[in-house]
């Protein structure tokens, strides 16, 4: 199984959309600072950056997770490479794990990285808003990698019955905006609250966990400091767990049986 | 008795309503090259997906190596490789980095085999030119490199000279001849060239419509191919009713290309061309033939 990882990790590494998505993630500070919030790199610290920026670009980052998770697990399924991992006698088992672990590496851990490095880039440069409580964002970092992991499955899932990474980019994105959108009508609907929301509609994208509404303003030995509500609340720490986990697994599940069962012609 | 290789046994696979293959049964000696001949929708890569584990077969039992079941045939699958259909490799790889990706997939230590097979299919000079910009050609030689990186027991082959020139042809020919020769590598391979096959092969499966038609050595065919003189004259049904008439032979057959081929008095060859001379059917072809694989397979599988 290491060496199926190893041999995905190395065309990975060599492939031009890889390539485009980190360079986009690495370069996404820049935009969201210099052109959206129309801010100087050098006067924005981690907190504002999380505030005002980490939620605004999440198509590119959706574009992103379904880019570094589909080309790991399923790039080999379109130019049929795959099946010399088969016929070089790996169990499909084993080669499905490999390209589970290698697709939620790269749609996940990588694209966390990448994600959030400039929370540290421009803590280092700017500090960090006393405002703004760091033990909450970290708490909100590390579990919007539950959501980041049900993104990922669902990505593998569709490129795994496509058989094609490019398929599975594309008809995931395409689920997504729907499922967005049917989240937005229901809502409008049903006149429905966040917290009231069904649990597997729950957390249908990271940026609502990074979403900061309220803010209160005190002023704290004569200095007036405005304090985000940066909490989470429990509905949204429960809904994002068990949407996340529940669904990753069915989706990882479904493209398993599809992989163990279905003939590769 | 040889070591047997593979056993293909009662090996059906239906595809929706479908019957790909019907009943399949034969088996591969070790040290041999066996030749799977039949039309195009035969079921000939459908039995070598199934070898390679692509396709699983709806019914009947395959071994390799004398084992079976999932786990006894993907370690068998160890010690072969297998080129399907067409040489799979990731189109914006070079040579090289195509088959290093499949190094590190097969957990092969030495890097030094990447040049080796390289040089042995004389791709060693493509440099960082990818594969998508490669020639027909080329593209096989790059999946008989990736064939041979394991060092293989038994290779199957489907189709591995399509594409190449007459020059590239003859030189994967030696080559596979070497490796069985030399490397006692057992290789299983189908071609549409059966002239090519006929250099190569020591034993060949026959195929048509999902059965076997037959299943025969070298050897046997060349019993089974007997030899014959092909005679064309001015006059070929004139000729014809001489050659029975007069000259009493039985076995003989007017083909539809012109000409006639009798298979019996071949040792009266000189009588038989005065009695078509003085009977006015002159004759402007006499020519001494064996019948090739190419006859044996149009007559088993076409039924011509």
């Amino acid at each position: 199984m290491i060496n199926i990882i190893r041999s995905i990790n190395y065309s990975t590494r060599k492939n031009l959309a890889v390539f485009i998505a980190i360079i986009a993630m690495i370069g996404l500070p820049v935009l969201m600072v210099g052109m959206v919030l129309g801010t100087s790199l050098t006067d924005m610290d981690g907190a504002e950056y999380y505030i005002k920026a980490i939620s605004e670009a999440f198509f590119i980052v959706v574009f992103a997770s379904l880019t570094l998770s589909c080309i790991p697990s399923y790039g080999d399924a379109g130019d049929r490479t795959l099946n010399y991992e088969i016929m070089a006698g790996h169990g499909r088992s084993r080669i499905f794990l490999a390209r589970m672990i290698s697709g939620l590496f790269w749609g996940v851990i990588i694209l966390a990285v990448l994600y959030y490095y400039p929370l540290v880039l421009f803590g280092c440069i700017g500090g960090w808003y006393k405002g703004v409580s760091i033990q909450d964002v970290v708490c909100r970092v590390l579990l919007s990698l539950l959501p980041m992991f049900r993104i990922s499955a669902f990505a593998i899932m569709m490129s795994s019955l496509f058989r094609s990474a490019g398929k599975g980019i594309g008809f995931s994105f395409l689920a997504f905006e729907l499922g967005s959108m049917l989240r937005e009508v229901i809502v409008g609907l049903m006149n429905l609250k966040d917290h009231e929301m069904p649990w597997f509609m729950g957390m249908l994208n990271i940026a609502e966990l990074h979403h900061i509404g309220n803010c209160r303003e005190y002023v704290i030995d004569g200095e007036k400091v405005t304090v985000y509500e940066t909490a989470i609340p429990p509905y949204l720490l429960w809904s994002t767990v068990i949407a996340s986990l529940v669904l990753g697994t069915i989706y990882l599940t479904v493209a398993y049986i599809d992989f163990k069962k279905r003939d590769r012609d | 008795m040889s070591e047997i290789i593979a056993d293909v046994k009662n090996i059906s696979k239906q595809y929706g309503k479908q019957l790909a293959l019907d009943d399949v049964s034969f088996r591969i000696r070790k040290g041999s090259i066996v030749g799977l001949i039949g039309p195009n929708g035969a079921g000939k890569s459908t039995i070598m997906k199934i070898m390679g584990g692509l396709v699983f077969p709806s019914a009947g039992e395959l071994q390799l190596f004398g084992e079976s079941g999932e786990k006894g045939l993907n370690h068998a699958r160890t010690r072969s490789s297998f080129i399907i259909e067409t040489p799979y490799a990731k189109n914006g790889l070079s040579a090289r980095e195509n088959l290093e990706k499949q190094r590190l997939q097969k957990g092969i230590p030495d890097k030094g085999r990447i040049d080796e097979v390289l040089r042995i299919v004389k791709l060693e000079d493509t440099g960082k030119k990818e594969f998508k910009n490669f020639s027909l050609g080329m593209k096989q030689r790059l999946g008989i490199a990736n064939a041979l990186l394991g060092k293989p027991e038994l290779m199957v082959l489907d189709e591995p000279i399509n594409g190449l020139d007459p020059q590239g042809i003859v030189e994967i020919r030696e080559l596979l001849k070497n490796l069985n020769k030399e490397e006692k590598v057992t290789i299983v391979i189908s071609s549409h060239i059966l002239s090519e096959l006929s250099l190569l092969c020591t034993d060949y499966v026959f195929i048509n419509h999902g059965k076997i038609m037959d299943v025969l050595s070298a050897e046997q065919l060349k019993a089974e191919c007997s030899e014959y003189y092909q005679i064309d004259t001015d006059n070929n049904e004139l000729a014809s009713a001489i050659l029975t008439n007069e000259c009493g032979i039985g076995k003989l057959e007017v083909m539809e290309s012109g000409g006639i081929r009798i298979y019996e008095g071949l040792e009266r060859i000189r009588d038989i061309s005065k009695a078509l001379y003085e009977g006015g059917a002159i004759p402007t072809v006499l020519a001494r033939n064996e019948a090739n694989l190419e006859d044996y397979y149009m007559k088993k599988v076409q039924g011509v």
